[in-house]
């Protein structure tokens, strides 16, 4: 049992690797998520500076943009994982998720991934990375998953 | 299905999602109820945003109105301004720099004087496309002011004498430690008189009336608002009801969403004022002790107003 838990360690993906794929995956959200919308937010890019001295009515719109991004964002990191339990990132880093449970279902990536579409749950998740020995995500662990060397 | 083919349908559906959402949004901006900016003119005119934070007058800064109006004027979804003046004057260059910006914009601005719109306020009024002012309101006074206090009688009273030093005879004109020279009188006064002409000038053109008619109307006299429209120094009494009428007739628009430009102080602009004074009032106790006694008091710059 002890070689069998030291043998499924050595195949723990590092948390650089982990990173590295994160940066790929941001760079493909923002070609197919953001830039979609980047004529908008140009637009509006000046009002949003000027918002800090007057008063502006633009946040509806806003809300509508950062609540696609998040969601789409979302489903972009769970369908790839739940399908090919990999991102277009974890495929160039040769990394992969697994459920460390059971089959790996879709609430579960969408639970692991949840965190990278909300600000102060990525801090949290972050935080929890960096103190835990394991060096698991918060997410990572409540959803049964893990990040491995493929 | 393949991996790569899973690949291409994933990244094509979401694209095309977040393509679709974004073009909805921009869609629904365009349809939505026209604004007009409301941009508040309050208080003394001047160019720099000093002031008493908690004390002192309010001020309208022309690097704040020209700010207001520049996003306005670059917002396509503001089809027109009303300008909510209350407001004495100001200084010359201030009253001008608005004047000059409100004429570069091309959608309607509408000026709604409503207690007080005199001098360098009224200069602004009228480079707009339509005045309205209430009957009771203050306006007018197309004048221009460089008087100040003289201490020279005062200061020798009590042994107190001013050393004149200067390089160039009017170097010092206009110093209230001592009187006036007649050639210093006449020097200023006819700059006094060329911005008064210019302040006629511009009245004149900008509201399309006879320069002879607004020179006699120019003593510096300020005019109730009824007085006015018969001058045709505004071009109808009214309120806030007609000012919006008047606006959305002007920009052709059915309905109108006022949205105010009216500067926010938050706690972060009041600790950075104070942070500021207390640097100035530090500096201004060294200066003071360094240079206060050798300082040319070349005043007359500080002291005309439109006012």
């Amino acid at each position: 049992m002890p070689k069998k838990a030291k043998k499924e360690e050595s195949k723990k993906a590092s948390i650089l690797k982990r990173t590295l794929a994160y940066i790929i995956d941001n760079l493909i959200i923002g070609i197919i998520v953001i830039y979609p919308f980047q004529n908008y937010l140009n637009k509006i890019n000046k009002e949003i500076k000027i918002t800090d001295i007057f008063t502006s009515n633009l946040t509806s719109d806003l809300y509508i943009i950062f609540l696609t991004i998040a969601i789409l964002s979302l489903m972009y990191f769970s369908l790839f994982e739940y399908y090919l339990k990999q991102t277009i990132g974890k495929m160039i880093l040769k990394i992969k998720v697994i459920s460390i449970k059971k089959e790996f279902s879709f609430l579960q990536a969408l639970l692991r991934n949840i965190s990278k579409v909300i600000d102060i749950l990525l801090i949290i998740d972050i935080i929890y990375l960096l103190l835990s020995k394991e060096k698991e995500r918060l997410f990572g662990k409540l959803s049964y998953t893990r990040v491995i060397e493929k | 299905m393949k991996k790569y083919q899973f690949i291409i349908l994933a990244l094509g559906i979401i694209f095309l999602i977040s393509l679709l959402i974004s073009r909805t949004v921009e869609t629904t901006k365009s349809i939505q109820p026209n604004k007009v900016a409301l941009i508040p003119i309050y208080g003394t005119i001047t160019v720099s945003s000093e002031s008493d934070l908690f004390f002192g007058q309010s001020q309208a800064p022309s690097s704040v109105i020209i700010e207001a109006l520049d996003k306005a004027d670059k917002d396509p979804t503001i089809k027109a301004i009303i300008l909510e003046i209350n407001s004495p004057g100001g200084t010359v260059v201030a009253s001008r720099e608005i004047g000059n910006k409100i004429k570069s914009i091309n959608k309607p601005v509408v000026s709604w004087i409503r207690e007080l719109g005199a001098s360098g306020a009224y200069w602004i009024a009228s480079t707009s496309d339509y005045i309205i002012a209430d009957p009771m309101s203050i306006t007018g006074s197309i004048g221009v002011i460089g008087s100040y206090l003289e201490f020279s009688d005062l200061f020798e009273k009590y042994g107190v004498t001013y050393q004149r030093l200067v390089g160039g005879n009017l170097k010092d004109a206009g110093t209230p430690y001592k009187d006036l020279t007649n050639e210093e009188r006449q020097f200023l006064q006819e700059k006094i008189d060329k911005i008064h002409d210019s302040f006629i000038k511009e009245v004149s053109i900008n509201r399309k009336l006879d320069y002879e008619k607004v020179k006699k109307l120019s003593n510096g006299a300020f005019y109730l608002g009824e007085e006015a429209l018969d001058f045709g120094l505004i071009d109808e009494l009214g309120s806030k009801d007609e000012a919006v009428n008047k606006v959305k007739e002007l920009a052709n628009i059915k309905d109108a969403e006022l949205v105010s430009f009216k500067k926010e102080t938050s706690i972060l602009d009041v600790i950075q004022k104070l942070t500021s004074y207390n640097s100035f009032y530090i500096g201004r106790g060294i200066g003071f002790s360094l240079f206060q006694g050798f300082k040319q008091e070349n005043s007359y710059s500080n002291i005309l107003k439109i006012a």
